[in-house]
């Protein structure tokens, strides 16, 4: 094995810097075959001494625990796992009838929400003149229910992800028509498939389009506000870097003018029909002649899309090409990937991670799939784990508030009541505790880093504690705890059979012990006679230790 | 608050308590805990003010909120989404500006141009007229980028653009730990924000809350107490987060805590009128608060960002402008009423293109916006450094570009910190390769 995988810190980053491609390319090879050395299960490896390997990666690959998920990581070993959810899932979850009826129980709207076409919703009578409103409480639940039940977790996750990669903003005047089906025709259907292609389908997107304004861009003096955002959140980023064993330069202000040239003309249907929000080219208003972008091209030397007659869609399609395939966007994808899934010390401690991932984005032509493979090759993130396991791996990761939503969900099997007001109640306590999928109003969407989040632990707690013991829209059954706590489990084991359900063993035995002493003694003694079984798990969904990703 | 209450809560924090003691009793008596003393005053200075900030996130463009009515260029170049002179008898009696400061003219030459308010941010007038409120023109912070998300985070941070985050700390966040607490320690800053922003990065005795007057802790004491000692011996920094909101509920909503709803004046009854109101109340009720800070990023939906449809008049800015000015002025009164003193910092990452678009919305621009009221602040002026007009020769970049930024963002920051919050440039903006530069914006 390369000495730089047995000891990830050996590559430093200097010494990195002043890798040249060959170099980098021999730390690639060394990763794929040591994925293939793996051949599956972690069990093949030495104990992993933080927390518990699974629940390492069931905390990323899904939306939280729950005994399905639990059983196929434990069939399927962590290799095995990530092929399953990695693998090609056919139909759109969304639209299996499953997965629909139990989010239209929970959720009670219209059809036309349903069939995910803007004209449906602009018409549809129940909503009566002011849809807006209705449609943006309702719409963030599809990602929470989705997240919730959806098997092929994994694809929902990312679609989390890239959502904020790419994020449109709810709220904005006419956005809840095309919110939606951005998010399942474009975020979603694109999640594990080759970047680039997300990205012409987001450029493409009514949502997009509508929210930055592109139509509205003309050839005379052409509005950057897309353009610019393309170039700095969706592909090669602001910064400069030096990898691959040169300095990649990012763009310059003048890039910003010539790309907003070129996308001049992308535009979209806004009649009152069935083509409603459908992308067109409008050739009218694109800007001609010939465009120089300084980054892009042959060695990103530079390059000239010419303005030829008729072709105009084409220039900007082959720019975004061009763009995904420029180096800086595999950093900055596999950047924003690690910062989101693994920890923020992106550039310290995950630095050959977030090598590692931008080189197999890179070499595989943006695939998704090969840069998540590569973000959970099991080895070296055994290898990290092990070499700060008693530092700040421990905490690397915490949850957002919308992770710790649907890991409740998903572990208790509980499901919003049905009434509309409640799920409205439920959505604005969730934006009090900090994050509703859509309701980011900038485009850089929700971030990921603990410091944003550290702060914020009584909306968290207040939240929780309505969840179990309140009435906040939010139903946990009886049934779901006597699955969970058999009926002979003497209190003093409920702790650690919340922990094991939920959290898969990971917490540490002092907050274990505490939240036993708390449910022999003091929970008997607390009015209206509450439930052991609740007070275990909402203390166990608010421990500190629950609060990051194990 | 009593000198053997601030070590309980340094034993708590260092852990030691825990270990000295059962855990529920250390904590309970540090939840039980209660900070009403007065406030008090810096080592060699008075109290410091309360700093409010206010960022308007998007980018929101100075030259519409200020109105260089006298600039050729600006009405040359703003064809759709211009405000017009006042003196202009052709123009739409709607459309004109309220003039603030009149020009300066030597003969026939411009000396200055002469700054005006557009209608619906005219409201704010009387806090000029009364000088409690400055524009400063022309700020932003030094170095190229256009990008919103690089721009805040440098103008949060307090250093120069392309410099790396060395100590990982905000500007706040740099005065809340380098200055002694005015009281327990505790909610030394409210963000009215459902998470922590840059600013006050490092911070101590920092708590966000999108909503300070239902922040309070469910359950009875024991859970407070249980919790805490899980926290406690998980340790940081959840610890100290929960420590912070345990005293902060105590501060805002326990006994003696914020009367919510009883300011004299009434505000507007949007996000940011409902978060002023808030801040005053939280000024006037909680004596050690040292700062609040809010975000304003859209009303409706409609958002500073205004790269399409300005709506000067009608629509976006003018729903912003009549929005934000209405909430000043309403704050500002409150603040009139109480003894503490109050120093308001608006500002956004940077301005907007000279150039209205084809869209008829403006595009990232350089030289930015910034207002500062309050208490002692030299009002009623439009300050300016080397304010050159718009003339092409002097746009950043020439010709086709925009208003440069002539005044670095540090120095506003700088004058408040020192001026106000009793400290000094060298903690705040550690950055050896800036040096502060007054603006004068604080004394008569």
């Amino acid at each position: 094995m390369n000495d730089s995988l047995s000891n990830p810190h050996g590559l430093s980053r200097r010494s990195f810097l002043k890798t040249s491609s060959l170099g980098a390319a021999a730390v690639c090879a060394t990763a794929a075959s040591s994925t293939a050395q793996l051949g599956g299960g972690f069990t093949q490896i030495s104990p992993i001494p933080v927390g518990r390997p699974e629940q390492f990666l069931l905390d990323r690959l899904t939306f939280g625990r729950n005994p399905l998920m639990a059983q196929q990581l434990m069939a399927r070993g962590w290799t095995g796992f990530l092929n399953w959810q990695l693998q090609d899932q056919g139909e759109d979850p969304i639209l299996d009838e499953d997965l629909f009826s139990k989010i239209a129980a929970e959720n009670p709207v219209p059809a036309s929400l349903w069939s995910y076409s803007p004209y449906d919703i602009l018409i549809d009578p129940t909503y009566g003149p002011f849809p807006g409103a209705q449609v943006q409480g309702q719409a963030p639940q599809v990602l929470i229910l989705a997240g919730q039940y959806a098997e092929h977790q994994l694809k929902w996750v990312m679609t989390d992800f890239l959502q904020n990669v790419h994020n449109t903003f709810l709220q904005q005047p006419f956005a809840y028509l095309f919110w939606l089906v951005y998010l399942r025709d474009v975020i979603h259907a694109n999640a594990l498939g080759k970047y680039s292609d997300l990205v012409k389908a987001s450029g493409k997107g009514a949502s997009m389009l509508n929210y930055l304004g592109q139509p509205q861009s003309n050839a005379t003096n052409p509005n950057e506000n897309y353009p610019r955002e393309l170039l700095e959140l969706h592909t090669v980023g602001p910064l400069s870097h030096l990898a691959w064993g040169s300095l990649w330069e990012t763009y310059s202000e003048a890039d910003v003018v010539e790309v907003s040239k070129i996308l001049t003309g992308w535009d979209m249907n806004v009649s009152a029909t069935t083509e409603l929000g459908d992308f067109f080219f409008n050739p009218s208003k694109h800007a001609g002649g010939d465009k120089f972008v300084s980054i892009t091209g042959p060695g990103s030397a530079g390059k000239t899309y010419p303005g030829v007659l008729g072709a105009g869609l084409g220039e900007g399609e082959e720019l975004i090409e061009d763009l995904c395939d420029h180096p800086l966007t595999a950093l900055q994808i596999s950047y924003r990937m690690v910062q989101w899934f693994i920890g923020d010390d992106v550039t310290g401690t995950y630095y050959e991670p977030w090598v590692r991932t931008a080189l197999a984005f890179q070499n595989s032509g943006g695939s998704l799939k090969e840069t998540i493979r590569e973000l959970f090759n099991y080895e070296y993130l055994h290898q990290i784990r092990i070499s700060t396991s008693n530092g700040t791996n421990a905490k690397a990761k915490v949850r957002k508030p919308i992770d710790l939503l649907i890991a409740l969900k998903r572990s208790t099997g509980a499901k919003l009541n049905g009434q509309s007001a409640s799920v409205w109640d439920w959505l604005v306590q969730t934006f009090k505790a900090g994050q509703i999928p859509g309701y980011w109003p900038a485009p850089n969407g929700y971030q990921p880093q603990n410091e944003k989040w550290i702060g914020t632990l009584q909306p968290r707690i207040q939240l929780l504690n309505d969840s179990f013991f309140g009435d906040n829209g939010l139903k946990i059954d009886n049934a779901a705890l006597q699955a969970i706590f058999p009926e002979s489990l003497p209190i003093s084991d409920y702790a650690r059979t919340a922990d094991l359900h939920v959290f898969g063993g990971c917490l540490p035995s002092g907050e274990e012990a505490l939240i036993t002493d708390y449910l022999v003694n003091v929970v008997p003694n607390l009015p209206d006679s509450p439930d052991p079984r609740r007070w275990a798990l909402f203390l166990l969904f608010a421990s500190p230790s629950y609060q990051y990703y194990c | 608050m009593k000198n053997s209450e601030i070590e309980n809560r340094r034993e708590f924090l260092s852990g030691e308590g825990l270990l000295r003691a059962t855990a529920g009793a250390v904590a309970a008596g540090i939840v039980a805990q209660r900070a009403v003393a007065a406030p008090a005053a810096r080592p060699g200075g008075g109290v410091p003010h309360v700093l409010v900030q206010l960022y308007l996130r998007g980018g929101a463009d100075g030259l519409t909120l200020c109105v260089p009515v006298d600039e050729p260029n600006y009405h040359a170049k703003r064809v759709e989404t211009r405000v017009y002179h006042p003196d202009d008898t052709g123009a739409d009696p709607d459309k004109k500006a309220d003039l603030i400061v009149p020009a300066i003219w030597n003969g026939g030459t411009l000396e200055r141009t002469g700054f005006g308010l557009p209608p619906a941010f005219a409201p704010i007038k009387p806090l000029f007229t009364s000088g409690k409120l400055c524009f400063v023109h022309g700020v932003g912070c030094l170095g190229s980028t256009r990008s919103h998300f690089q721009q805040q985070d440098f103008s949060e941070r307090g250093e120069h653009i392309g410099t790396t985050n060395k100590d990982g700390l905000g500007w706040i966040g740099r005065h809340l730990a380098s200055t002694t607490p005015l009281g327990s320690g505790s909610l030394r800053g409210l963000g009215i924000n459902s998470f922590q922003i840059k600013s006050y990065s490092g911070g101590d005795g920092v708590t966000p809350s999108a909503d300070p007057e239902g922040f309070s802790f469910p359950g009875e004491a024991s859970l407070r107490t249980q919790l805490a000692a899980m926290y406690a011996l998980h340790g940081d920094p959840l610890k100290t987060s929960l420590m912070n909101d345990l005293e902060a509920i105590e501060k805002l909503n326990g006994p003696g805590g914020v009367a919510w709803g009883t300011t004299r004046t009434a505000y507007p009854s949007s996000d940011l009128g409902t978060q002023f109101r808030q801040a005053f109340e939280v000024i006037r009720d909680v004596p050690d608060i040292e700062v609040v800070t809010i975000d304003y990023d859209n009303i409706a939906g409609q958002r500073w960002d205004t790269h399409n449809d300005q709506g000067v008049f009608q629509g976006t800015m003018a729903n912003l402008m009549a929005d934000l000015s209405n909430t000043l002025t309403a704050f500002m009164t409150d603040v009139d009423t109480i003894a503490r003193k109050v120093i308001v910092l608006v500002h956004t990452e940077f301005g907007r293109t000279l150039h209205e678009n084809d869209g008829l919305g403006t595009d990232h621009g350089r030289g930015g916006l910034c207002m500062v009221l309050g208490d002692g602040v030299s009002g009623g002026r439009v300050i300016t450094r080397g304010w050159e007009g718009l003339d092409d020769a002097v746009l950043d970049p020439p010709v086709t570009g925009d208003l440069p930024v002539s005044i670095d963002i540090r120095d506003v920051q700088s004058e408040i910190a020192e001026e106000c919050l009793g400290n000094s440039t060298s903690n705040v903006f550690p950055d050896e390769t800036y040096d502060y530069d007054s603006l004068g914006l604080i004394g008569p």
